[in-house]
């Protein structure tokens, strides 16, 4: 039986979805491991973290207790030689997924005939609230 | 063997090597490891975070095949069963729900079985929903106090008990439904889409109707979801099924692809507030993305009256849950511990699974 022809905005964000999520688990398997065996070399060292996560400690408690302070979310920039950053790097790269995906399927709307110039707009449109919280303008 | 050099069976089978030999690695250094006073030794840090892993694992399964996002089960799991703050497990509860949503996107879109145009429609709607949601949360906690939580919560639990009679009642007829009538304004978005379904060997055309009516209902399970702060595929699949006529796998995958979006604006955040902590967090995504793999592959092939009789279940659990929050809150019962939860998520498994088998006759699908 011949199968129906997907259209291209949506091969487009399945495929960037999907790959950068898969980068993203790749870094975050290796990331708290390699953190668990070399502890030393964490803002946030695994035995006082999960210690304190386990005794329910609040967040801004682990934070202040374990690492001396939150160092804010984008972290990441400054310590990506630490297994904690480089672990945080793939939660950024997973969690912006969703903004390149609809970027490049934005794209795809405006090359495929007939071209779907509403429906580049809303992915845009969609792809700008991902950004604006990404970087702290939305907040609740 | 060659179909394990395909993918996605190579890079999920990379996945669980890597996390395999990472585990036995770890196993093997944490024997001469020294704990730090006031520490938890590697051993236990080890055996901790393998078990979350393998626990995800098994939530991405179940959540990707209905659709419902993994928050939903990982955020009463564990808000009941373990002693973390309740802060730290929804900002977790929303990378769980995320990434099984993100990860199951790609074969879903790449199969046909995931609309692209509906979920990114939908986003608009849930995203606002969220924004007022939680704000509306702010001002019930200031103004009505537990009082006002309690009602919300017990009135919630009731809708969701009803959806789950609906689904019971329904049967076979929300598996399909046959969009009727489809207005101008559906036209003018031109949703309508077609896929191949493997379960049934036949190419699927299905209609969008009463797509106005679906985005306000979905800003109102946005308004839910961000008032408690948890995930909203359960309401999301019924909406698309029920309200915009949907068939229930196409409304089960596009949900999947309609949180990895709406999460991916909600979690930032949380993150930004520090209440995601890197290394407890990822493990969770790993789990995530490797069931949500293996669960998109399952919700494929396999039938849509076993989606059905799955979210029957989940439904439940979720009303049982809400019900009983409620009334305690409420003051009418005392707090329900863990081991009733178990036993009612047990009866339900039990029933879940009579039906997958063919006992309950009247679940089984048609067409």
């Amino acid at each position: 039986m011949e199968e129906p022809k997907i259209p291209l905005p949506q091969i487009v964000y399945g495929k960037i979805v999907y790959w950068l999520c898969l980068i993203a688990a790749f870094i975050c398997a290796i990331g708290p491991v390699m953190g668990m065996a070399f502890s030393d070399n964490n803002l946030l060292n695994p035995h006082y973290l999960f210690f304190a996560i386990w005794e329910g400690s609040k967040p801004e408690v682990v934070w202040q207790e374990v690492g001396g302070g939150f160092p804010g979310g984008h972290f990441w920039m400054h310590n990506l030689n630490t297994w904690d950053g480089f672990t945080q790097l793939g939660l950024v790269i997973g969690c912006s997924s969703a903004f390149l995906a609809l970027l490049g399927s934005s794209i795809a709307y405006l090359r495929q005939k007939p071209r779907a110039y509403g429906w580049a707009l809303i992915a845009l449109f969609v792809a700008a609230m991902v950004l604006v919280a990404a970087v702290g303008i939305y907040r609740v | 063997m060659k179909k394990l050099l395909k993918s996605p069976w190579l890079e999920l089978t990379t996945l669980c090597v890597v996390v395999t030999l990472s585990y036995i690695a770890l196993a093997l250094i944490s024997k001469g490891a020294e704990t730090p006073p006031g520490g938890m030794s590697l051993n236990n840090v080890a055996l901790l975070t393998f078990g979350f892993f393998l626990l995800s694992f098994a939530i991405a399964v179940i959540a990707v095949m209905t659709g419902i996002g993994g928050g939903v089960l990982f955020t009463p799991l564990m808000l009941a069963f373990t002693p973390i703050d309740s802060l730290t497990v929804r900002g977790t509860g929303l990378i769980v729900a995320m990434f099984s949503g993100l990860i199951s996107s790609g074969p879903f879109l790449k199969s046909g079985l995931g609309n692209l145009k509906l979920a990114i429609y939908c986003s608009i709607g849930y995203g606002l929903g969220a924004f007022i949601g939680a704000q509306g949360a702010i001002f019930v906690s200031d103004q009505l106090g537990s009082t006002g939580e309690g009602f919300v919560r017990l009135s919630l639990g009731i809708i969701v008990l009803s959806l789950s009679l609906y689904f019971f009642r329904g049967g076979a007829k929300s598996d399909w439904p046959q969009a009727k009538q489809v207005g101008r304004f559906d036209k003018w978005l031109n949703l309508p889409h077609q896929y191949y379904e493997e379960s049934l060997d036949k190419v699927i055309t299905y209609r969008v109707t009463r797509a106005a009516w679906g985005l306000l209902t979905i800003v109102g399970v946005g308004v839910i979801s961000g008032f408690y702060g948890m995930g909203a595929g359960w309401a999301i699949v019924p909406v698309m099924n029920l309200v915009m006529a949907t068939p229930l796998k196409v409304a089960a995958a596009s949900s999947g692809i309609l949180i990895g979006i709406g999460d991916c604006i909600s979690v930032w955040p949380y993150i930004l507030a520090g209440a995601v902590i890197p290394s407890f967090a990822a493990l969770w995504l790993v789990g995530q993305v490797a069931g949500g793999i293996i669960g998109s592959r399952i919700l494929i092939t396999i039938k849509a009256g076993s989606v059905r009789v799955i979210l029957i279940g989940i439904l439940l659990f979720s009303s049982f849950g809400l019900v009983t929050k409620g009334l305690t809150t409420l003051g009418y019962i005392s707090e329900v511990r863990g081991p009733v939860y178990i036993a009612v998520l047990l009866a339900i498994v039990a029933g879940v699974a009579l039906s997958l088998t063919g006992k309950f006759p009247k679940l089984k699908s048609g067409r």
